[in-house]
């Protein structure tokens, strides 16, 4: 029964069925095959209204989107310049860190590459750095940040999990740092190297770029004291933000007027719609799982094959990997969580750890040949082959896999700030 | 998208009313769920004060929006989908085989329709009460509702791409 239902399954997503109708096709054959009355799905879905957490998910992605429609990326942008020009790839760095800021709060839609990849590629250009590397650079930001504090998928995995949110919004910051910081140290060789050259607009001073956007560089600080401290809540933490950024970009900064709000809402929930949907599907997935035991029985069948933690890690990431660049990061969380964690709990991982190795994979897979969705999008944004994107693309893998490795291996890197 | 294709005729010059009903509701929704969300803190900080049925509201907020919110996906064919292998298509097989995948979610999500309002059905026949003491089967109506609406969505679009497939002429976004 369940292979055919999943090939099934796989036939649908290649016709491009959205996600969640598959999700709800799986679980009504299951429940259905069972004889179980299928008024289940529903009161399963409905258990989303009893998740502490999921109020965070429309609150941090309407900050996103106001955060893109406004001027921010440019301000942040012209602060990197001030600071950072005299740097060896200093703008590729500057470019590196702003799309993991923005992306942390726009999640993976793809929001990055198509909000600041306009305004970057150019600048990149004109500074002189090679346009392979320029591409390959934008096209890995598209995901990278996703670790870091107010992710949507990390949140989306603390609700699937059962794993306290907060505890994952610590525990991303050090390896997020890390593929930020490996990234950034390519770059400084590479514009170091180059011909690229060092720019500043003479008009655009530390003292006036950091006047300009110094509120919006706050924004994280302010989403993570009030969740470190224990204050408030991650859903208080998020409506926090959204008060912060509507004051900031309505009233301050007068980029967006109140006739625009409604669009902006509208775009905000055709998102966290998608995302919700898939999230209702997968709760009534996942119950039917639980309930017929497979993780249990899939458990017993790995556990025969594989011995040791260490070539389990190993597999996880390859599997992780390929899923990453198949589907995308909510339905593969939504999925593939449920049936992974209790395994992954015999291995003796950490539910903590483990999401961050999920996040890692599924960051890395979105740009990962042939059908990341990272190199999609850079396609169609950048007006670029799609092969074109590949090469691109693959020094910047090779760097983020060593990273993954890295944070893999060395749980305390995830770990060490919980308690 | 500006340009009306006169042929295969487009959206943009036929908005029909429930369109801005729908966004007229959801930006309403959004509004309460910004504004208690806000006010809940501010509450609870400044003047100690803690509404009991805040919370569970707030949720309910969420869902109904959200599910609106996927309602509206549906009309803009917005869902999260794995488009890689239909890229691999030419175009017309591409919207041929897109028209299948909406035709087969319009006949799930309309197989779902009937088994929510049952839910809803059972909710209301022994069900007790919510927050504010609201009857919990009215918060469940979004189900049905938005299964429905999404189903007949979905066929339209199955419908509206097998015609253009026809007409040789590839959708706009």
């Amino acid at each position: 029964m369940a292979p055919l239902t999943t090939l099934v399954g796989v036939l649908l997503a290649c016709l491009g069925t959205p996600l969640f109708v598959i999700i709800c096709v799986l679980a009504l054959v299951s429940f259905a095959s069972d004889g179980v009355d299928l008024t289940i799905l529903f009161i399963e879905m409905y258990r989303l209204a009893d998740t502490p957490a999921l109020t965070a998910i429309p609150l941090f992605a309407f900050s996103g989107f106001l955060l893109a429609e406004s001027g921010a990326a440019r301000r942040l942008v012209r602060i990197s310049e001030a600071l950072l020009w005299w740097l060896p790839g200093g703008l590729g760095i500057m470019a590196l860190t702003i799309c993991a800021l923005l992306t942390a709060f726009t999640g993976a839609s793809g929001m990055t590459i198509v909000a600041v990849g306009g305004l970057l590629l150019p600048a990149l250009l004109q500074a002189g750095y090679p346009e392979d590397f320029s591409l390959g650079l934008l096209t890995t930001s598209g995901s990278l940040g996703l670790l870091f504090p107010p992710s949507i998928p990390l949140i989306v995995y603390g609700i699937v999990s059962a794993t306290p949110v907060d505890q994952l919004f610590i525990a991303g910051i050090a390896p997020g740092v890390l593929l930020v910081v490996a990234l950034s140290a390519y770059t400084y060789i590479v514009g170091g190297g180059t011909s690229a050259r060092k720019v500043r607009e003479p008009d655009n001073t530390p003292m006036q770029a950091l006047r300009e956007g110094i509120w919006e560089l706050l924004l994280p600080a302010v989403v993570m004291t009030g969740i470190y401290s224990g204050f408030i809540a991650v859903s208080e933490a998020a409506a926090l933000s959204a008060l912060y950024v509507i004051i900031l970009e309505m009233l301050v900064h007068r980029e967006i007027t109140l006739r625009q709000l409604p669009g902006i809402i509208r775009e905000t929930m055709v998102l966290v719609g998608g995302i919700l949907m898939i999230l209702a599907a997968a709760m009534a997935y996942t119950s039917y799982l639980i309930d017929a035991e497979i993780p249990a029985s899939l458990l017993e069948l790995i556990r025969g094959q594989v011995e040791s933690r260490f070539v389990f890690l190993i597999l996880l990431n390859l599997f992780l990997l390929v899923v990453g660049c198949m589907i995308d990061m909510f339905s593969a969380l939504v999925v593939v969580v449920p049936l992974i964690l209790p395994i992954a709990a015999a291995y003796d991982i950490h539910p903590v750890h483990l999401g961050i190795i999920f996040l890692a994979n599924l960051e890395i897979g979105y740009s990962t040949p042939p059908i990341g969705l990272n190199l999609f999008i850079a396609s169609a944004r950048f007006e670029r082959p799609l092969l074109s994107l590949y090469r691109a693309s693959l020094p910047f893998l090779a760097i983020l896999l060593a990273c993954l490795l890295i944070i893999t291996y060395v749980p305390a890197l995830s770990l060490f700030a919980l308690d | 998208m500006t340009a009306a294709t006169p042929d295969c005729g487009s959206e943009a010059d036929r908005r029909p009313w429930y369109y801005h009903v729908e966004e007229g509701l959801l930006v309403l929704l959004v509004g309460a769920l910004l504004l208690l969300a806000f006010g809940q803190i501010l509450l609870r900080n400044f003047l100690g004060v803690t509404w009991v049925w805040s919370e569970p509201l707030v949720r309910h907020l969420v869902l109904w929006s959200s599910f609106l919110g996927a309602l509206i996906a549906t009309r803009d064919n917005r869902h999260i989908r794995i488009d890689a292998a239909l890229r691999l298509l030419q175009p017309r097989l591409r919207l041929i085989a897109t028209a299948v995948g909406n035709v087969i979610s319009a006949t799930v999500c309309l197989l779902l329709a009937p088994l929510a309002a049952r839910f809803v059905l059972d909710e209301y026949n022994y069900g007790g009460s919510a927050f504010l003491s609201l009857p919990r089967w009215t918060l469940l109506l979004v189900f049905p509702v938005v299964f429905c609406g999404m189903g007949l969505r979905f066929a339209g679009h199955g419908v509206a791409q097998l015609r253009n497939a026809v007409c040789r002429q590839s959708p706009g976004n």
